[in-house]
């Protein structure tokens, strides 16, 4: 694999949290810490070991969508994978799990610590998650749209089965919209292109993309959209947004657990994956201007007039010489 | 709620990175990026990726067969801006995993940075990251902040000198309300580097039985683990001789290839080491003044209303300054040389000398927990409390002015 291809993905957890538990979790180092860290998305991590008990180690989690988040899976998938561990989490923060090392035998700690440190990807992913295992085991039906405004500037992921025109009754696929948007007029103008560009590479064995215009959002949600406008973070309408990009998984590319799992830390990560290279895109840019500039520094450096008439000059013994124009 | 700051130390060696409100920096990776060269001056072919191909920190070193190996940062100082956005940019996505406009940022500069670099620094994080505020911290302002750990809140104070000794060279930085009288900074050519390779040469020259491929990495070790500062050397020496026992220690190691044990004695060089900052003339024949007599040297050369606070709050930072007793005897050497020079003067004052004598002169040198990364530390605690969000250059304020507004960073932290 090319360095460039290992640089393209972002992990799907926080390096600092796997530092932090791993060294408490696995290794067994017993020291009591408060760290608190930030993470894509307005998340917020913060993993807490008091002296008192140094075997106990609590993880706080701050999602900014928790609320719309629990109803739509989030608080199931809580409970379920992180059966035994949940806790209260401490003013701030809207989850927490606790963990007490010594109580975990020894083989099943690695694991512990996988399912820990992807947290966010379980509970973000959940409606994902779900989605995809109903279209696995073949049960997808229409249902509601999931519509998660997942972040604080009321961008919004909107997930529901669909189906083949040609068959109106078989629920063979699962559409994942995304309402994209950029703080910045620069980052806006990059995001389309690149999310233009992203829809009309195919790659062979990838769920087919498109792009859709603010105006125009996918069929999918318009109805949603024309009755409750952009949908926003904690009820906000939105005045408008980059646009709209629909991803349409089918079963062959959620049929094993393992790509099950892996498609849905794509799907969490995808708006952070394009974040990533929009700056990646502009220092590139910022870039090829400073050599840009630097060239023309240099054209500069050498446009010096030349005389008009010939010129007396000395040589490195001290002749002289006159030189014709 | 407000998202944790975040601080990012850029040094010439290491890029410390954490967000603020935390006690140690979450990464300390290598100042180094690994970027495909380019051929024959040629533009990189635009295939979409190109713009990812390049590693930083440790990874980057890994990476030096493959790639062509810069640190973009020399001497303090940012020479490669392309490397230097690249950098932050992994920083921040790969490693502390921030959106930048979500984050405001402190950032540190060397004393005497140049007002253009600030604006350059300024132009990367707003227009290619879109930061919401940005504040750029001289380091030894932060190392002033990072002592007030220690005292009390009443003495917060950022006048003071600050001795930053690390691996390649010592600084002595006298800074006065937050401010660095740049024309007394004093430098050292002797640092940890130094250290190690005393005390290698001492451990070579008994012939201690160290496998040779090891020897500079166990100097290292030695260095670090039982080296400590002594109060006289004479003394110290009869002290070993009397009772080796108590004193000398052994150092256990296995070798690399065979996994052999071997151990060796340490001895006298547990308290030589570092005393090659005291008397300079046991490792060097170039540089032989002392580091007490170097700092009084850079605080007398400071304006005369300063000098009573400079001596008064000597700040130690950096890895070098952490051996044990370090600031106790530094404390002693120069009291010494103030005690002498003021005593001199009563003497000059004659009869005058009993109504209007001099008040005696206050030293004080402040050993504190976090001298290894000091400078980050204060950059941690100062970007945490909500003065530094004000005195922050706003992307508004950016916008409306342009890169010229990070050319001065507003002193703060002491009213708190």
């Amino acid at each position: 694999m090319s360095s460039a291809a290992v640089n393209m993905r972002l992990d799907t957890h926080n390096m600092i949290m796997e530092e932090a538990l791993g060294a408490r979790v696995v290794e067994g180092v017993r020291e009591a810490t408060e760290l608190s860290v930030g993470d894509f998305d307005g998340c917020r991590f913060k993993l807490v070991c008091a002296p008192e008990a140094l075997s106990v180690v609590t993880m706080h989690v701050d999602l900014p969508c928790w609320r719309e988040l629990s109803s739509l899976g989030g608080q199931a998938a809580l409970d379920e994978i992180f059966a035994g561990h949940v806790a209260a989490p401490d003013p701030g923060y809207k989850v927490a799990v606790r963990v007490d090392c010594d109580a975990v035998a020894a083989a099943d700690r690695p694991a512990l610590l996988a399912k820990l440190i992807d947290i966010k990807r379980h509970l973000v992913g959940a409606p994902f998650a779900d989605a995809f295992a109903k279209l696995a085991a073949g049960t997808a039906t229409k249902g509601p749209v999931a519509a998660l405004p997942w972040r604080e500037g009321g961008e919004a992921v909107y997930v529901m089965a669909g189906n083949d025109p040609a068959k109106p009754a078989s629920y063979d696929r699962v559409a994942v919209v995304y309402a994209i948007d950029f703080p910045e007029e620069t980052d806006r103008a990059m995001g389309r292109v690149l999310l233009q560009q992203f829809a009309e590479t195919r790659v062979p064995g990838a769920p087919p993309v498109t792009f859709s215009e603010a105006k125009a959002p996918p069929l999918e949600i318009r109805d949603l959209v024309a009755t409750s406008g952009f949908l926003g973070f904690g009820g906000k309408k939105l005045p408008s947004v980059v646009g709209y990009v629909t991803l349409t998984v089918f079963k062959r590319h959620v049929d094993t657990p393992e790509k099950l799992a892996d498609r849905v830390g794509l799907c969490v990560g995808f708006r952070n994956y394009l974040h990533y290279h929009i700056k990646a895109a502009k220092t590139n840019q910022h870039m090829r201007m400073r050599r840009k500039v630097y060239s023309w520094l240099q054209i500069l450096n050498r446009a010096v007039p030349k005389p008009a008439a010939g010129r007396e000059m000395k040589t490195a013994t001290g002749r002289s010489f006159f030189r014709k124009k | 709620m407000q998202k944790p700051s975040v601080v990012i130390d850029n040094g010439t060696g290491y890029t410390k990175m954490g967000y603020a409100g935390n006690c140690e920096p979450q990464y300390i990776v290598p100042t180094v990026v690994a970027s495909r060269a380019l051929k024959g001056g040629q533009e990189a072919t635009i295939d979409g990726v190109d713009d990812l191909d390049f590693y930083i920190g440790n990874e980057a070193l890994a990476h030096s067969t493959t790639h062509q190996i810069n640190y973009p940062i020399r001497h303090g100082m940012v020479e490669n801006w392309d490397n230097m956005e690249r950098l932050w940019q992994r920083c921040m996505f790969k490693y502390l995993r921030c959106e930048p406009e979500e984050h405001h940022v402190l950032l540190t500069e060397p004393p005497l940075n140049t007002p253009e670099n600030r604006e350059l620094t300024a132009e990367i994080m707003f227009e290619t990251f879109n930061v919401p505020g940005l504040y750029i911290a001289v380091q030894a302002v932060l190392a002033l902040a990072a002592s007030w750990t220690k005292k009390n809140v009443k003495e917060r104070t950022l006048t003071g000198t600050v001795i930053d000794s690390g691996d390649g060279v010592t600084h002595v930085i006298p800074v006065a309300e937050g401010y660095v009288i740049g024309s007394c900074i004093k430098h050292i050519p002797l640092a940890g580097r130094d250290i190690t390779a005393f005390v290698h040469k001492l451990l070579r020259e008994r012939s201690e039985p160290i496998p040779s491929e090891d020897s500079l990495e166990v100097a290292k070790r030695v260095k670090e683990m039982h080296s400590y500062v002594c109060p006289d050397l004479a003394k110290e020496f009869a002290k070993y001789d009397a009772d080796p026992a108590k004193y000398f220690r052994t150092y256990e190691g296995a070798k690399k290839q065979t996994g052999a044990k071997w151990s060796c004695d340490v001895g006298y060089e547990r308290f030589l080491g570092p005393e090659i900052f005291f008397n300079p003339e046991i490792f060097s024949s170039d540089f032989i003044t002392p580091l007490p007599d170097v700092v009084d040297e850079a605080i007398i050369k400071c304006p005369i209303d300063t000098r009573r606070g400079l001596y008064k709050n000597i700040v130690l930072s950096g890895g070098s300054t952490m051996f044990k007793d370090f600031g106790r005897r530094l404390q002693r050497d120069i009291k010494k040389h103030v005690d002498k020079r003021l005593d001199l003067n009563i003497q000059r004052l004659g009869a005058l000398g009993s109504t209007s004598a001099p008040q005696k002169i206050d030293v004080n040198v402040i050993s504190h927990q976090m001298q290894r990364f000091a400078v980050w530390f204060g950059g941690s605690m100062l970007a945490s409390t909500g003065e530094f969000f004000r005195v922050c250059h706003t992307k508004a304020q950016y916008d409306e002015e342009g890169p010229r507004i990070a050319r001065h960073n507003a002193v703060f932290g002491t009213g708190m």
